[in-house]
């Protein structure tokens, strides 16, 4: 349809051969790829006060002769201005114009390297508003544009776009293919463009899918923009929050956008990026929503930490985890319950979020420093938008569910049943009972709600946005809930003619965890629960208090443990504290995390010149985390007082951080462009722990149950502020890019940290200096390229990376203080005669990218390799150590040393296998492996003999782990089978196993072995979103982990009790049948072994180690939805969307008991291990998001 | 121009708050909070006294399970005076039948170097050579021989006289048992020589508020190394006779004279911590009495048996004084399953004796019994000293009269009858079984030297209950008292069950920190690195 209002039908009068209309609400970036640098003359010419005037137009026809600028005007009637006429000795055009425009009521703007917009003072005032305008008169400008063949008078097309849920969106770049003319939409997305039939747009935006429409007979156009799925043509923000082409980088960066996190949700963002970005491995803990997660980008590297930054707008964020189970007894040092603390990531509402990018190597993130040697996660917010105010709202339900049960058996009874005065024996070897299942109604349905509203709005010159949400879950496991709430506000104004731009984020979370589940063998509900003799009336113990005359209140009831019971003389009644009553855990041996965090972050932004910007930020991020344990008296006294047990832990965790950055971005040649920043930044980071508690000894509190710190005996009271740690990183730092013609790139970085837990070496005052360079080429852009080669780039980089040490190593104490027994001798510190050093992390990788066939199908793949030097380790001194000046002996040094090398490949390939009008498929694959290595550990040089470093001894448990040299990081060791030369196993005439003997004593302890590793061997991501009629959505995304072992505590201390289904099933086939097992004499063994002849050989908690180890692969349906956009009438209604959603919905393949996702820990320690840990879970559940 | 200059002014402002944001706070920031750093604790000689006070309490492990797998999961255990009831989820395969658990015997090693030789290191670094620190020099020295060699009687050969010091390999040097004995002499002699002198001052010691024993008393400390030294010289005297000989005279003629009665007993008193043996046998429920003791206190009708043990509470032993005979089959590996049987005593302050036993004077008197019968000079006679221990040891429990248990001539050990063997019958040691002792008490010195020998030592291993490690060391040496072998063996063939276990192994730890130190280690120790290889003053051939 063809309008015909006249305001649609104007003559644009172009100044010059071309009019480039580039509006400045593109990011600054753009400016450097579009436009022709002005060569400017010094000179110190004064304009003269004897003012000649003339038109505006006159004037302005002079200037684009003599100096070839192109200029625009905002209104028609501005032509007839009269004046001042330059003297043409202006040095610049700006001075020109300055010139010109003096006392006329008139300014300009500057949107391009030689195009200007005349602006009326009191008029229209953005350039975002500013409309080619026609003159009317006098538009005497033929005789002199001689370079001008006539005035063109065109059609202007005019047009609205929307994203897919009708949003308008402002600021999309809109171009007429093989033109330079160009345009940005307004805040209400609309735009108008001189273009004509036939006539080709590039419509552009972050995050969104390029369009080219074709000019039709139509001057109307709406165009709808799809949610970008290559990432190629994007914007991405690098570190320091610099924004990048992304075809512009040297090194692989993978982006998430919002709705890759909120369609379907998780509590904590961080687990949604499992499959969607190669290279990064995620492990939950078992501690159920909410809890901590582990990611490792592109292996495992360092012996301390190897998580790894997270960046929030461009400001490194903490992620600091309160406590996490040190041991497989779940200790974590919080009163009594091993308890995952959570961690500081899963903070942030997935609503806020804009989008992340993943930098995953080194090369990447260089610039950030020291803290990002293991990869940057950043997280960009979401900021206002101009324009009318818009309300976000979007609610969901969803149901959770075990997505798998732990095998057990129910058939075969208690070994010893219950006789006069003995409860019987713990374990179920006994004869058939066939027991009901009280396991499975032990779990309830959990649920988990999420409202958010977002608001946003503002003008051209100022932005908010506000957003609440809450997050509501109710766990599986009875009693366990998290409730979360969040709040953000954003303002963005600018200043000073739009020079200056101030912004200003502040997040404010409230978190209460209530039970938070753990694992672990210590108050852990799980091992009572699955543990309980076969045979009994679990539901006699749903009750799990009962009155004792002894005490006057209730105590303890569980089938083995009662109080009075124990006084009157019936020792075996005095339980276990591996299992205690399920109930009486969950309701009497409590814990509540109270997390109130504030994050404030500020920044201003100075124009200083077309090309020059200077921006400072500060960000203030406060956190208070208390943990709150209970323990009610009767709860087992290996781990409480005999009047119970009260723990406090309080976190103070502070970060300051302010940076300075002056950025310039320029074209130094035609073809050579130069984008730089220097800068200096400063992070302060301080993290207050106090552990206070009862000690599990004693009575613990003077008055049972009454749980205060006063109330603590002082015997029995400890604190501890251990946990402590305050460093301060000072950097000065530079990057340069260099583009040439827009198809090479030249990336350069350099860094210089100073940090505090340096001092007292000699690092200390000159730092670390790193760096990394990279080069990119868009081979595509440089070369002829065969017709379906739509792109094509090669990338190359190497930095190098230091990172400092743990705050205090570099100057311990003489001694500790121990709160009851004044100072305890400090035994560690530097190797007399060497000192710290930060670790050398060098890194190289190269990728490619290629897009085909108009984008339709494309890949990116990247090679790396990362060697880790200097390793920071703490090893075990020869007795007697070297004695320092001071005559301290250490018996633990710390020490750089060795080297952990990674390399491995990450492969993304996504296309467009349906674009039909009704029905698009998308799909991306991401694939990464990597090859871990530990290459050195020990030094003998330097008197490092010790090849390994312990990360969990074995203890008395099953599990243990070892960082050995020839190795892989996180080995999973253990007992494991005698066995002969020819490895069959050897077993005892009756058939039972026997654990061997390590003569070489590997990593000093002989009775271990290295078992497996639990890191994947590869990953693997397919990711899917099905677009039927622009308003259905299905979107699904497999992911596998393939390869790896892990390790299953729980199945080790179920079979040793004869409640797994291993052993029923063992013993319904007579007995477990060996293949190849061996006698002492040499002879086979032939038949089956008896099955608790077979289990008491080999299980239990401290049993054979490698007969409980499993193939970690698993592949499962991680996320599904189906979404429905309601094509909604109502004006105020901008979009209104259902979907069904689901996540972890079923595996296709799972080889281990459990979920190999999960582990106890997301520390260095326990990766790969799970001890009765709440199984994952299945959720389902529909959302809805409005927006009006 | 322009331009430039705001460049310059930028620039300027960047490297002046580059630089004037130096590290000048680096220090302070770095320093750990709850650390102690030497210049903060020079007040009341704190830096020398901490870490004494500290070495003192880690003689025995103090804290936590510390104590349970430096000593009581061993030597508590070989000394017969105790046995756990729990299988510890190995499935009751560990020390207490010859199993040896790597991971539990690294304790004793760590222990000693981290929480006794590392913080005396700093203070005889600090005070060596210097006249007004000579009483701490002293007192280090005497604390350092007292845990040293308690470390040396269960493995042999230890890092001693080149503590401190690495080879150019990065090795450490050990000293064998014989040397690290001659220097433990030779230290107790200098440190005597420093306090006689200290003494005859009249000023209190300086160490006196870090003194958890005797409150800086000279005298009282002086009759502690002097019994110390006797200690030593006693349990080389098999092995190194004529050293012995010189040694211990040494002793009985030192005018500061020995432990003599019950209030001289080093008692270490570890404050508000629970007492460690409490520790693991109420709260850990892990350790009971083991059957041996309490079947010669039975058999004696000896009255000391409340102040040891509590009656058993299992309905199948109910009110008996009975204990778990070491080395058994535990039925269904249940922790529950012999622990009704009888408990330690209650260590507490309730109960009167919350300090953690060192040495007592009971022991002075039987050491200076058995060196009587040996001739040593100044041992007196030998049946006088011998009816002190016995005497002696009733005081320190508060018990007036021993006489009518020292005139008992008739008693003897007590059979054991374990009613809830897992075989049954299997656990029992009946009248007649060579395992069960025939030793009464009643003195008589027509005796001959062996029956006398084991008079003495059966009596003083009663008396030194509950430190395993000094029961278990003298009845290595003398293989007195009897006791009764493991039913089980798990040692895979390094521990004769007959000879039962000679010495703890090497900790893992040394093999893994100091392999080489370790392989010269085992060449001292004179035979394989097992349970198996007898120490050097353990010359008995059985």
């Amino acid at each position: 349809m063809r309008k015909k209002h006249c305001q649609h039908r104007m003559i644009i009068c172009l100044l010059g051969l071309q009019l480039f209309c580039f509006v400045a609400a593109r990011s600054q970036s753009a400016y450097a790829y579009n436009g022709k640098s002005i060569r400017a003359v010094d000179q110190k010419d004064r304009i003269e006060e004897n003012e000649k005037r003339e038109s505006l137009f006159n004037a302005l026809k002079e200037l684009n002769r003599t100096k070839g600028a192109y200029f625009l005007f905002s209104e028609q009637s501005l032509g007839t201005k009269m004046v001042n006429t330059p003297t043409g000795n202006e040095t610049s055009i700006e001075k020109a114009l300055d010139h010109m425009l003096k006392n006329s009521g008139l300014k300009f703007r500057k949107v391009n390297e030689k195009t200007y917009v005349i602006l009326s003072k009191d008029g229209v005032s953005s350039a975002i508003e500013a409309r080619p305008v026609s003159f009317t008169e006098p538009m005497n400008i033929g005789p002199v544009m001689d370079n001008v063949s006539s005035i063109i008078v065109a059609d202007l097309i005019s047009g609205k776009i929307t994203a897919a849920d009708g949003t308008a969106i402002a600021g999309v770049s809109v171009a007429v293919k093989g033109t330079r003319k160009g345009t940005a939409t307004n805040a209400a997305g609309e735009f108008t463009i001189d273009a004509k039939k036939g006539d080709v747009l590039v419509v552009s935006y972050i995050g969104y899918q390029t369009q080219e429409v074709t000019v039709s007979d139509a001057t109307t156009l709406s165009i709808t923009l799809q949610v970008g799925t290559s990432q190629l043509n994007e914007v991405v923000v690098t570190a320091l929050g610099i924004q990048r082409q992304a075809k512009s980088l040297t090194y692989s960066v993978q982006k998430i956008a919002n709705d890759q996190l909120t369609t379907v949700k998780d509590a904590s963002f961080v687990n949604s990026l499992t499959g969607k970005v190669a290279g990064v491995t995620i492990t939950k803990s078992s501690s159920g929503i909410g809890g901590s997660t582990r990611v490792v980008l592109r292996g495992n590297k360092s012996t301390r930490n190897n998580q790894p930054l997270y960046v929030i707008d461009g400001v490194p964020v903490t992620n600091y985890s309160p406590a996490q189970p040190g041991d497989e007894y779940g200790q974590s040092g919080v009163g009594y319950a091993g308890i995952d603390g959570g961690d500081g990531i899963s903070n942030l509402n997935p609503e806020d979020i804009e989008s992340i990018s993943v930098l995953k190597g080194a090369s990447a993130a260089a610039l950030y420093g020291s803290a990002a040697s293991n990869g940057v996660i950043m997280v960009t917010t979401k900021k206002g938008k101009a324009g009318k105010t818009r309300v976000d709202v979007s609610s969901s339900l969803t149901l959770d569910s075990r997505s798998y049960k732990t095998p057990l058996q129910f058939k075969y009874g208690q070994t010893t049943p219950p006789s006069a005065g003995l409860p019987g024996s713990l374990d179920s070897w006994g004869s058939v009972v066939n027991g009901p299942n009280f396991v499975d109604p032990f779990f309830q349905t959990g649920v988990t709600t999420f409202n958010s509203i977002a608001l946003s709005g503002g003008t051209e010159r100022s932005q908010s946005y506000f957003s609440y949400s809450f997050t509501d879950n109710k766990g599986i496991e009875p009693t366990v809930s998290l409730k979360k709430h969040n709040i953000n506000f954003r303002q963005t104004s600018k200043f000073f003619d739009d020079r200056l731009t101030a912004d200003l984020n502040v997040l404010y979370v409230n978190q209460q965890a209530h039970n938070r589940p753990s694992s672990g063998l210590y108050n852990n509900p799980l091992t009572g629960l699955y543990m309980f003799p076969r045979g009994l009336d679990f539901n006699k113990y749903k009750k799990f208090e009962t009155f004792s005359t002894l005490r006057n209140t209730n105590i303890q009831n569980w089938w083995d443990a009662n109080y009075d019971s124990v006084q009157a003389g019936h020792g075996q009644y005095g339980g276990t504290f591996t299992e205690q009553n399920p109930y009486w855990l969950l309701n009497r041996v409590t814990s509540d995390n109270s997390l109130n965090r504030v994050y404030t972050n500020f920044s201003l932004s100075y124009k200083i010149n077309s090309w020059i910007n200077l921006q400072a930020r500060a960000n203030i991020d406060k956190t208070f985390n208390d943990i709150d344990s209970k323990s009610f008296a009767t709860t087992s006294t290996v781990l409480t007082g005999n009047n119970g047990g009260y723990g406090l832990l309080t976190l103070t965790n502070t970060q300051l951080y302010s940076d300075l950055l002056l950025s310039g971005n320029r074209h130094l040649t035609d073809d050579l462009a130069l984008q730089a920043t220097i800068g200096t930044s400063i992070n302060d980071n301080k993290i207050d722990q106090y552990n206070y508690g009862t000690r599990a000894q004693g009575d613990g509190l003077r008055f049972a149950n009454v749980f205060n710190l006063e109330n603590i005996l002082p015997a029995n009271f400890t604190v501890n502020h251990t946990n402590t740690s305050h460093k301060q990183v000072q950097s000065a730092f530079a990057t340069a890019q260099l583009n040439y013609k827009d198809y090479l790139y030249l990336d350069l970085t350099a860094r210089n940290d100073w940090s505090s837990s340096l001092a007292y070496t000699p690092v200390e005052g000159r730092g670390f200096f790193y760096y990394s360079g990279g080069l990119t080429a868009v081979l595509s852009d440089m070369f002829k390229m065969a017709e379906p080669i739509t792109f094509s780039k090669l990338r190359i980089s190497y930095a190098k990376v230091g990172n400092d040490v743990d705050a205090y190593k570099s100057n311990p104490p003489q001694a500790t203080i121990d709160n009851q027994n004044g100072s305890v001798t400090n035994t560690k510190g530097p190797k007399p005669g060497t000192y710290l050093k930060p670790e050398d992390n060098r890194s190289f990788e190269v990728g490619t990218e290629w897009r085909f066939l108009k984008d339709r199908v494309g890949f990116d793949f990247t090679y790396y390799l990362n060697n880790n030097f200097r390793q920071y380790v703490e090893v075990p001194a020869p007795p007697g150590g070297a004695a320092s000046s001071t005559g301290q002996v250490f018996s633990t040094w710390y020490l750089n040393t060795g080297n952990i090398r990674n390399q491995g490949i990450e492969l993304s390939v996504s296309g467009t296998p349906v674009k039909e009008k009704n029905l698009t498929w998308t799909t991306t694959v991401n694939y990464a492996y990597n090859k871990n290595r530990i290459v050195s550990i020990a030094d003998p040089a330097a008197g490092i003999t010790q090849d390994y470093q312990t990360l969990n001894a074995l203890g008395n448990l099953l599990y243990a782990s070892y960082i050995k040299q020839g190795g892989q990081w996180g080995d999973i060791y253990g007992h494991f089978f005698k066995r002969d030369a020819q490895g069959h196993m050897l077993v005892s005439d009756n058939g039972a196993p026997i654990a061997g003997t390590d003569s070489t004593k590997a990593v000093g302890d002989a009775s271990v072995k290295k078992l497996g590793n639990p890191q994947p061997r590869y990953t693997l991501g397919w990711n899917n979103t099905i677009e039927i009629a622009h308003s259905w959505t299905i979107g699904f995304l497999f992911d596998g982990r393939f390869g790896g072992k892990v390790m299953s505590v729980t199945q080790a201390a179920l079979d040793a009790n004869g409640d797994s289904k291993a052993t029923a099933d063992a013993r319904d086939a007579g007995g477990v049948t060996l293949n190849n097992a061996v006698k002492a004499d040499g002879s086979k063994f032939g038949g089956k072994v008896d099955a608790l002849t077979f289990y008491n050989a080999v299980s239990g908690t401290n049993g054979i180690g490698e007969y409980y180890m499993y193939d970690a692969t698993a592949v499962r349906l991680r996320e599904a939805s189906l979404t429905y956009r309601i094509p909604v009438q109502a004006k105020w209604v901008h979009s209104l969307s259902v979907a069904v959603i689901g996540k972890n919905l079923f595996y296709v393949t799972k080889k281990a008991p459990f979920d190999p996702e999960l582990s106890m820990a997301t520390s260095n320690f326990l990766q790969g291990v799970e001890t009765f840990g709440l199984p994952s879970t299945r959720s389902l559940g529909a959302s809805v998001k409005l927006s009006f | 121009m322009r331009i430039i200059n705001k460049l310059l002014v930028i620039c300027t402002t960047l490297a002046v708050f580059g630089l004037s944001s130096c590290t000048k706070d680096f220090k302070s920031i770095n320093t750990d909070p709850n650390g102690i750093y030497p210049n903060q604790v020079a007040l009341d000689y704190a830096y020398l006294g901490e870490p004494l006070n500290q070495a003192q309490l880690n003689i025995y492990g103090y804290i936590d399970y510390v104590y349970q797998i430096q000593q009581n999961l061993n030597a508590d255990i070989y000394s017969g005076y105790m046995m756990s009831s729990d299988p510890f989820y190995t499935n009751n395969q560990n020390n207490t039948n010859y199993f040896m658990i790597d991971a539990w015997n690294s304790q004793f090693w760590d222990l000693a170097y981290n929480s006794v030789m590392a913080p005396i290191a700093t203070v005889l670094q600090s005070t060596k050579g210097n006249a007004q620190f000579a009483p701490f020099y002293a007192w280090g020295k005497i604390l350092r021989v007292e845990a040293m060699h308690r470390l040396s009687d269960q493995i042999g050969p230890i890092v001693y006289s080149h503590y401190g010091q690495l080879n150019a390999d990065g090795s450490s040097t050990y000293d064998s048992q014989q040397d690290v004995y001659t220097t433990f002499f030779s230290e107790l002699d200098s440190s005597i020589a420093t306090f006689t002198a200290a003494e005859a001052t009249g000023l209190p010691a300086p160490f006196a508020k870090f003194d958890l024993v005797y409150g800086g008393s000279y005298a009282q400390w002086l009759k502690f190394a002097n019994t110390l030294r006797l200690r030593l010289a006693i349990r080389i005297s098999n092995v190194s006779p004529a050293l012995a000989q010189t040694e211990g005279e040494k002793s009985l003629s030192d005018p500061a004279g020995l432990l003599s009665t019950a209030s001289d007993n080093a008692l270490i008193n570890i404050g508000s911590n629970e007492h460690p043996i409490d520790l693991i046998s109420e709260s850990y429920k892990d350790i009971n009495m083991g059957a041996p003791l309490l079947c010669y206190m039975k058999g004696y009708n000896d009255p000391r048996i409340p102040f040891y043990a509590r009656p058993a509470l299992d309905s199948a032993v109910k009110g008996q004084f009975i204990g778990i005979r070491e080395g058994i089959v535990i039925a269904g590996n249940d922790p529950g399953y012999y622990y009704g049987y009888s408990l330690p005593i209650h260590f507490s302050s309730s109960s009167g004796n919350s300090h953690i036993q060192m040495m007592t004077a009971a022991e002075a008197w039987f050491l200076k019994a058995e060196a009587a019968l040996r001739g040593w000079a100044g041992a007196g006679n030998a049946q006088t000293d011998y009816e002190n221990g016995i005497t002696t040891s009733f005081n320190q429990y508060g018990i007036n009269s021993a006489a009518s248990y020292i005139g008992d001539g008739t008693s003897t050990e007590q059979p054991y009858v374990d009613p809830k063997a897992y075989t049954p019958g299997q656990n029992d040691v009946p009248s007649g079984n060579p395992n069960l002792s025939t030793i009464t008490i009643k003195w008589n010195d027509a005796d001959p030297f062996a029956t006398k020998l084991e008079r003495i030592i059966t009596q003083k291993w009663i008396a030194t209950y509950p430190d395993g490690q000094e029961g278990w060391s003298e009845f290595r040496r003398t293989r007195f008292p009897k006791l009764f072998p493991v039913i089980l063996n798990n040692s895979g063939g390094n521990i004769s069950t007959d000879k039962f276990i000679r010495r703890m192994p090497f900790a893992p730890d040394e093999y893994s920190s100091d392999p080489n130190g370790v392989s010269g280690a085992v060449k001292l120790l004179g035979g394989p690195d097992n349970g198996g290889t007898p120490l050097w003053w353990d010359t008995n051939p059985k």
